[in-house]
């Protein structure tokens, strides 16, 4: 079954520099104390014609009550 | 040649509640008890029961046709003598009856495609929703944990990053990347799962600075990571010993 991603999930693993920005936040991200991990980074990516600037932030689960 | 009438009947009447509950339910374990008794047959006969009902009433309503129980009764006893009147019954009302379980059949296929359908656009199953205890699909954990289908529309996330340690060579490792599949195994656990961007560590190296020569605390973070090549990773469940999930949300700037 297809897992959660977005276009602009998508549209950012096909930008090959993207990819690296993304990989640094992944494992950046696990050394941070848990208070940091909100912290938003900043990503470039080409999508289609344009450029687009996204930041991306670990966000908590869903309220399950 | 001899042919079980009652049991023909039988298969044909309880056929649309199996089909409806089959297409209707997501659950991840696909290994079902069929015992006569079981959850799975119990659900198909109360499905059976309803939809019979509702498609009698709309066989009145629509064409005047009314449901004879006697002939039904007749052609389930096993004495011929008894069938056969049945049969002759059955056999002068043949295409409205045949009309009947061919526009069940394709309705118990239709209407659970289309229920389905609506309950994850308005996402109706999550767990917040009002109308989660009916909707609700509790035989898919997995499902819900890796599709995001728990947030709201406007608070869903845009991607799931795995964290998994996985023994290689007697050493653990740190894998970490993007969930893309997820597959599940006929008893529903989780079976394996593809990762897209993924990096990995022995986690042994587990500290995240160290001192420079120069005296200057730097982070090593990236340094202790290396990118796996590849598009797809494929991880199995079985051999993880934690798995860690956290969604990741993106937002246009300017």
């Amino acid at each position: 079954m297809k897992a959660l991603k977005s276009q602009l999930a998508k549209d950012l693993l096909a930008d090959d520099q993207a990819r690296n920005e993304l990989r640094r936040f992944l494992v950046s991200n696990r050394s941070k104390p848990s208070s940091s991990k909100g912290e938003a980074v900043r990503i470039q990516f080409r999508s289609g014609t344009s450029a687009v600037t996204v930041s991306a932030s670990v966000v908590p689960k869903a309220k399950t009550d | 040649m001899n042919v079980a009438l009652p049991a023909i009947v039988i298969f044909f009447v309880l056929l649309p509640g199996f089909i409806l509950r089959t297409r209707l339910k997501r659950a991840e374990r696909t290994s079902l008890d069929f015992s006569p008794f079981g959850e799975v047959v119990a659900e198909a006969v109360v499905w059976s029961v309803l939809v019979h009902c509702l498609w009698l009433f709309l066989s009145y309503v629509i064409a005047g046709q009314v449901f004879q129980p006697l002939v039904l009764v007749k052609l389930l006893s096993g004495a011929v003598t008894v069938q056969e009147s049945a049969a002759i019954a059955f056999a002068g009302s043949f295409w409205w009856i045949t009309a009947y379980f061919v526009s069940l059949l394709i309705a118990a296929f239709a209407f659970p495609v289309v229920l389905r359908t609506l309950i994850v656009k308005y996402r109706l199953d999550r767990s917040s929703s009002r109308f989660n205890y009916i909707f609700r699909f509790h035989k898919a954990p997995w499902y819900y944990l890796l599709t995001g289908a728990d947030f709201a529309e406007a608070e869903a996330p845009d991607m799931v990053l795995i964290s998994a340690i996985v023994e290689v060579a007697k050493e653990a490792v740190l894998y970490v990347g993007v969930l893309d599949e997820f597959y599940v195994d006929s008893e529903g656990q989780l079976d394996r799962l593809v990762l897209q961007n993924v990096a990995r560590r022995p986690l042994s190296k587990d500290k995240s600075v160290v001192e420079a020569d120069d005296g200057n605390v730097v982070n090593t973070e990236l340094a202790r990571f290396y990118e796996v090549d590849g598009d797809s990773f494929v991880l199995r469940y079985s051999e993880t010993i934690t798995l860690n999930i956290q969604y990741v949300t993106l937002s246009e700037t300017e």
